[in-house]
């Protein structure tokens, strides 16, 4: 039997291959996502499988006329693989508001890849006030009903309970893989630990929990490594497990992360609570907010303080998407909020198609760095 | 193209009225602290100004004179610019937001032109675009005074209308709160009336340019839009824009035209490179004029399935009395969510640009492909796909609207030029541009 690691590995590179069987075996709907703030609980509950739709890395020009050469590479990747026929078992595609990239993303997918479902979700930004919970729930209600009307049949209050249960389990374990990265031996290094997140949004979540609990038992009690400095990795999207390799073969090791890919996607659980649908709604309030849901009190840096020091961490990699708007923003405040914590971060503008070998020298560098104690 | 037929052409007489009420709103804005006004940083110009109307005759310095006075001066321009990038801040993101910050370091926003400096309340942004609630954000931590956003939905639905309405009273109470004052409804309903009758009056004007020839160009559409940026919940806002109305509808009716010829018309989507604004005249030198594009966007329109763009009605057209402040509220929220385009949710653009080009009898289309921006930028490009995939002649170019680094004057034109020539027009001699001209 291969390792649970192993498998999460599999998944994340035969996804597409992951779906269409999935699909075969069930019988269901396959719907697409683009952003972590799609309650998938909800599509979970209607026997959907939620995947949520990600770029190749390879370079492309298929996107051209659709999006503007300098929004994100990421946004465009995306839409390449749906040009490219890559996600035609998709039935379905959802958005959630955030980043107007990745809304041109969903725009244009819609335009040009019509499905027989597709939902933009209104996902209030000022989530730091009380309504925007119920706006949320709101939003739920509505989104229930289209796929009610979709799958053709009803959810059932119990469909959602279990849906919950079992995406709250998902994070719960997800969390204690996590945890055992916080010692000084981590048993799983950055890249295994990225493949069982991007894994866990592209498989039945069912499926994923027997796998991390597979996962737990195999890391308990193995001696793990101290390879080297312990970085977080933050910023924009970034499933490039290659880079995060890259990086970790430089005398580094990744601890945790403030990724959507990472801690944002499953930080938090839904919340006990008599109205599913406003439980539903206060977790999605309450994770670990993108920067553009973060308007008020940077609950980011907070957040991004408190990993830092809970997982002892030397160093931090802004991994920043090309023409990504959104942390470009925060990148000023996360970076003097990391100085003043004394810990030093090396910034890496990325192209999610172009390959990370250009970054060897910084990347040295700031290793070299932080290991002298400059 | 069209044949060069000359047509009469004449100066604006609305263009005196513009000019007091920017000195007017200066001097407002720049005595509002003596007066123990209110005075709110944020870039109110793009959402939601009457909201405050209940608070007296309150200032807003984020677009002063000092703005237009950058926007000529292209070395201080990139001075705003190199000082937000020395802060850490992209250079990739949106120009217009990097100006603002760039202001707000060098502490040029609130200098006042009398000497000393203006002392905002608190920050308000209504959140159309993301760059400018995170620019606002920045801006309250800078200054230390606290913050307010709104995020203005896309949808109208029971959910989102009343998140949105009962965060517009929780802004009229935080407002009440952080400033002392109390919140006169009777004058917050007259604001939003006005706000609404100007958007409506705006929407009016804008479809006087489906006129042969049009009656203004976007130039004249560009200057006149000032009023309406940060006078348009007041009613000299109102009575400004009833007075242009009656006189662009008399150039109609008298076949006065923009700029004496109409060899071709044009539409100029996207935001203009402000510092280089005089590119809106350049069709002028074709004899040919852009009719107007991003600057209809300040207009209350009813949007047609088949993409057509109708002008709404004012409230009292529509029998709408405003007697509490929930009755202003919803007045309000029925404007941004259903009557005003929105910023950022633009997916059924390339459907009504293109109904556009027909009900306005559009030649050619000129998309700016802007640098920075990611809030009206979205869908640009799928804008250009239709057109041209539709046959409309259409270009695009690249540059920047605040950032004169991204833009070359060489290039552009070339292109534009090209573009014009490429349609059969050629320059037309002589001086095209002089009269009518009302900047
Ligand atoms: S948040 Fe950044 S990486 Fe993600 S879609 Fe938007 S621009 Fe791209
Ligand atoms: S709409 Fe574009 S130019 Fe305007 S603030 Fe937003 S990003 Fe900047």
């Amino acid at each position: 039997m291969p390792s649970a690691l192993d498998r999460f590995h599999q998944v994340v590179v035969g996804r597409h291959q992951y779906a269409e069987e999935w699909k075969a075996r069930t019988g269901g709907k396959v719907m697409g996502y683009l952003c972590t703030y799609v309650p998938e609980e909800l599509a979970y509950a209607a026997g959907v499988l939620p995947v949520r739709i990600m770029g190749s890395h390879q370079p492309q020009s298929i996107t051209e006329n659709y999006i503007f050469s300098m929004w994100c590479p990421y946004c465009r990747d995306c839409l390449a693989q749906g040009l490219l026929g890559r996600y035609d078992y998709l039935e379905g595609i959802v958005f959630a508001q955030t980043c107007q990239h990745i809304r041109q993303t969903f725009d244009s997918w819609v335009t040009h890849l019509p499905m027989e479902f597709s939902y933009d979700l209104y996902m209030p930004s000022s989530l730091h006030v009380p309504l925007a919970r119920e706006c949320l729930a709101g939003e739920l209600q509505s989104f229930q009903e289209a796929l009610e009307g979709w799958t053709g049949h009803p959810i059932a209050p119990s469909d959602i309970e279990g849906a919950v249960d079992i995406y709250n389990t998902n994070r719960r374990l997800m969390t204690q893989v996590y945890e055992l990265r916080r010692g000084l031996t981590p048993p799983i290094t950055g890249v295994q630990a990225m493949e069982m997140v991007l894994s866990s949004m592209f498989m039945d979540k069912q499926e994923q929990n027997g796998l991390l609990r597979q996962a737990l038992e195999e890391l308990k009690g193995q001696p793990g490594r101290n390879s080297g400095v312990r970085l977080m990795l933050l910023g924009s999207e970034n499933d490039d497990t290659d880079l995060v390799g890259f990086v970790e073969s430089m005398g580094a090791q990744i601890v945790v992360d403030d990724h959507c890919t990472g801690t944002r996607y499953f930080w938090g659980e839904v919340p006990p609570g008599d109205d599913l649908l406003t439980a539903i709604a206060q977790r999605y309030v309450d994770r670990p907010p993108c920067p553009l849901k973060d308007l008020a009190e940077r609950r980011r840096v907070q957040h991004v303080l408190t990993l830092a020091r809970d997982y002892q961490v030397q160093g931090a990699v802004m991994v920043l998407e090309k023409f990504c708007d959104p942390h470009e923003f925060d990148l000023p405040s996360i970076q003097g909020a990391l100085k003043e914590a004394d810990i030093p971060m090396l910034v890496l503008e990325v192209d999610a198609t172009i390959p990370a070998g250009q970054f060897r020298t910084r990347i040295e560098a700031f290793l070299e760095m932080i290991e002298v104690g400059v | 193209m069209r044949p060069l037929t000359q047509y009469p052409t004449k100066p604006f007489e609305s263009w005196g009225r513009a000019k007091e009420l920017r000195r007017m709103r200066n001097r407002d804005l720049w005595s509002a602290e003596e007066r123990g006004d209110v005075i709110i940083q944020g870039l109110l110009l793009e959402g939601l100004i009457s909201l405050f109307s209940g608070f007296g005759n309150f200032g807003d310095p984020s677009y002063g004179p000092h703005y237009n006075q950058l926007l000529e001066n292209h070395e201080a321009l990139i001075k705003c610019m190199e000082v937000a990038e020395t802060r850490g801040f992209a250079r990739d993101l949106c120009s217009s937001m990097r100006c603002h910050l760039g202001q707000l370091y060098m502490d040029i926003t609130t200098a006042s032109p009398r000497g000393g400096t203006a002392h905002p309340h608190f920050v308000f942004q209504s959140y159309d675009c993301p760059s400018m609630a995170k620019t606002g954000q920045l801006y309250a931590e800078h200054l230390d005074i606290p913050f307010i956003t709104v995020d203005v939905p896309f949808r109208d639905t029971a959910h989102t209308r009343a998140y949105f309405v009962q965060r517009l009273l929780e802004v009229i109470e935080w407002t009440e709160k952080h400033t002392g004052k109390k919140c006169d409804d009777e004058a917050l309903a007259q604001g939003v009336n006005n706000e609404w009758e100007c958007f409506v009056l705006w929407a009016r004007l804008c479809e006087q340019q489906k006129a042969i020839p049009a009656p203004m160009d976007m130039r004249h559409l560009q200057s006149l839009r000032v009023p309406w940026a940060n006078l348009r919940h007041k009613k000299e806002g109102v009575e400004f824009y009833r007075m242009v109305l009656d006189e662009v509808k008399e150039r109609v009716a008298q076949g006065i035209s923009a700029r004496g010829y109409e060899t071709a018309r044009f539409l100029h989507e996207g935001i203009p490179p402000f510092f280089y604004i005089q590119i809106l005249k350049m069709p002028a030198e074709y004899g040919a004029v852009f009719l107007g594009g991003n600057t209809f966007d300040g207009g209350a329109w009813v949007k047609h399935e088949d993409g057509t763009w109708e002008s709404g009605q004012t409230l009292e057209e529509q029998g709408r009395e405003l007697r509490t402040r929930e009755q202003a509220l919803d007045a309000l929220a029925d404007l941004y969510l259903n009557y005003r385009p929105h910023m950022c949710y633009t997916a059924h653009r390339p459907q009504a640009h293109l109904k556009r080009v027909g009900d306005y009898s559009v030649d050619g289309v000129v998309v700016h492909l802007d640098h920075g921006c990611n809030g009206i930028q979205t869908g640009m490009m799928e804008v250009k796909r239709l057109l041209q995939e539709s046959g409309v002649p259409t270009t695009t170019y690249e540059g920047s609207q605040c950032d004169p680094r991204d833009f070359s004057e060489a290039q552009v034109r070339d292109r534009l030029e090209s573009f014009f020539e490429g349609l059969g027009l050629s320059k037309v001699a002589g001086e095209t541009t002089g009269e009518g001209e009302g900047e």
